[in-house]
């Protein structure tokens, strides 16, 4: 997969740019604040049809001028066909186009172009809450899986349903019956959304011990597993077991009036060396974590794809030393790069490979 | 700034009430309104008046008619084991259309969405619930749409008639005839497939 060219109309700080990419690595370089992210940013979400920064769309229109609209075209090839993928955004809301065929619906884009993107806030996935992880892993699923991306739609919806069910003032027996009937729906598409969230992180598991012991110089052992209502499970039952654990708290849920269980309260742990990371890991630790589980997460693309996804490194090769900046430049030796950064002298010293630099500023491109 | 007169804002203002009417869209049915023959435009006026004074919800199905009960529920030749739940008026015609259903129907009027603040009480079903235990009714058909919430209240239909031992189906759904496996999208496809049946 290699990403030709791209044009932003604006989008955040530029008005109207094209920039064109190598097939191997790319250095988009410039001071802060000068729309190097902003690049990265609108391939990522070609292939993910979000933003990894902003769920409003309006956000990421250009403030300085006086328009209403953005645009982000991407030329780009997948199996040796070039492809091209287009997201408007105006005041009439979002547009998906394909190779000039508008796509009805959001999860059409999905598995029409991929790409992994590494950011400094890949920390998140193991510092943050339980709702960092779980988008991390839904947001890789999707990619990879369309039935997921309306799998999740289907679960949120019927989310939403019981939750207003729950807040609507009169308590009833018919309101009562309608939950019950609401929690068989929930388990049986829920536990759908478990079931595919415990086969793709069986998989990651073994990957990430694999990578993560590399990495950590064989000093660290890694580990994944699934957290379901507070506790661990295997994929033994899913729907079962969550019907048990619907029926056991629908008298807490209609008193606080919220849905306390199902996918979207569950988390993932990620342990180290037998030790929660998320409390107790160190800062080298938590960085390697996040970069293992994102660089199985490629391993898995390709496999399931069949293609190398093109690589998204926003500003991380420079908080690493020497050696893993290498390692992962080793890794990907086949895939597109893009990488942003601010000095462009301190990375990759010493590639001998060619490398396009791209200079940003102001949000434009400076050739 | 000249603003329109203030009959003419009203017409404007009354269309878009109305679904799927923009003011655009508002403005040229107003316009052609003023444009028409006086005789014309009352006689639009008029049949509103008369549908809105003559039609009524039919008693026993819930059906929009002029005569209560509705000309199906009357119709002694139907199949009195079957009743088909559908979620509007509309869909009553399109069943009608098939040909091949002969029984009752009913409708709901809706379905339940508590985002929309639509509850279990707020659609047409107590009625049905009376329907199924004073007659001898042998299968509730439901016919709602394939959607989340459609789903939802056909699963909460299916659990209310349940004490009265009558057959409940619901309508298969799937790949439309005469269209191609290759051009079905995978949603459906995957419900296809989750409904397929044995032939052998």
């Amino acid at each position: 997969m290699i990403v030709k060219s791209l044009t932003l109309t604006n989008f955040r700080n530029y008005v109207q740019q094209t920039v064109e990419f190598d097939n191997g690595i790319n250095i988009i370089h410039g001071k802060n604040g000068q729309g190097k992210t902003n690049i990265l940013e609108s391939i990522f979400m070609c292939s993910a049809a979000k933003s990894p920064r902003t769920s409003n769309f309006k956000e990421m229109v250009n403030m300085d001028t006086n328009d209403d609209f953005f645009v982000i075209s991407m030329d780009y090839s997948f199996r040796d066909m070039d492809s091209n993928i287009k997201i408007k955004y105006d005041n009439r809301g979002k547009t998906f186009i394909y190779n000039d065929i508008v796509l009805d619906k959001v999860g059409e884009l999905m598995t029409r172009f991929l790409s992994i993107l590494f950011t400094p806030e890949d920390l998140y996935i193991i510092k943050g809450g339980p709702e960092c992880r779980r988008r991390f892993l839904d947001m890789f699923i999707c990619q990879v899986d369309k039935g997921y991306f309306y799998l999740l739609q289907k679960y949120n919806r019927l989310l939403k349903q019981k939750s207003s069910c729950l807040k609507a003032d009169a308590d009833s027996s018919e309101k009562e019956t309608y939950i019950h009937v609401l929690n068989d729906y929930m388990a049986d598409i829920g536990s759908k959304v478990i079931d595919k969230r415990l086969s793709v992180l069986r998989e990651m598991k073994e990957k990430t011990y694999a990578i993560h012991k590399n990495i950590s110089n064989g000093l660290e052992e890694i580990d994944l597993n699934y957290v379901f209502s507070g506790k661990k499970i295997d994929d033994h039952n899913v729907k079962e077991t969550m019907n048990q654990k619907l029926d056991e708290s629908l008298e807490k849920e209609l008193l606080r009036k919220v849905c306390l269980v199902g996918p979207h309260r569950d988390d993932i742990e990620i342990r180290i060396n037998e030790k929660d990371a998320r409390t107790f890991g160190s800062q080298g630790q938590i960085r390697t974590a996040a970069l293992s589980l994102k660089l199985c997460q490629a391993d898995i693309m390709e496999k399931k794809c069949g293609e190398k996804p093109v690589v998204l490194l926003d500003d991380v090769l420079s908080e690493l030393d020497i050696g893993r900046q290498r390692a992962i430049v080793e890794k990907f030796q086949k895939n597109q790069i893009i990488i942003t950064c601010t000095d462009k002298e301190k990375i990759l010293e010493n590639n001998n490979g060619s490398i396009r630099y791209i200079f940003v500023q102001k949000g434009k491109i400076i050739v | 700034m000249i603003r329109y007169t203030s009959s003419i804002e009203k017409l404007i203002e009354s269309f878009m009430k109305l679904p799927g009417i923009g003011r655009k869209t508002a403005k040229r049915l107003a316009f052609h309104i003023l444009e028409m023959p006086k005789e014309k435009a009352e006689e639009i006026a008029q049949s509103i008046l008369d549908a809105r004074k003559n039609i009524i919800t039919c008693s026993v199905c819930g059906d929009l008619t002029d005569t209560d009960p509705c000309r199906i529920c009357s119709d002694k030749r139907r199949d009195s084991a079957l009743i088909c739940v559908v979620q509007e008026p509309g869909d009553i015609m399109a069943m009608e259309r098939t040909g091949q259903y002969f029984g009752y129907y009913h409708v709901l009027h809706g379905v339940i969405s508590p985002m929309d603040g639509i509850g279990p009480n707020d659609i047409n079903l107590k009625s049905l619930l009376t329907r199924v235990s004073e007659n001898d009714i042998k299968e509730v058909i439901l016919a709602v749409n394939p959607t989340v919430e459609g789903e939802a209240t056909a699963m909460y239909i299916s659990k209310l008639l349940a004490p009265f031992g009558v057959t409940v189906s619901r309508i298969a759904h799937g790949i439309p005839v005469g269209s191609d496996i290759e051009y079905t999208d995978e949603v459906t496809l995957a419900k296809a497939i989750e409904g397929r049946r044995v032939i052998r």
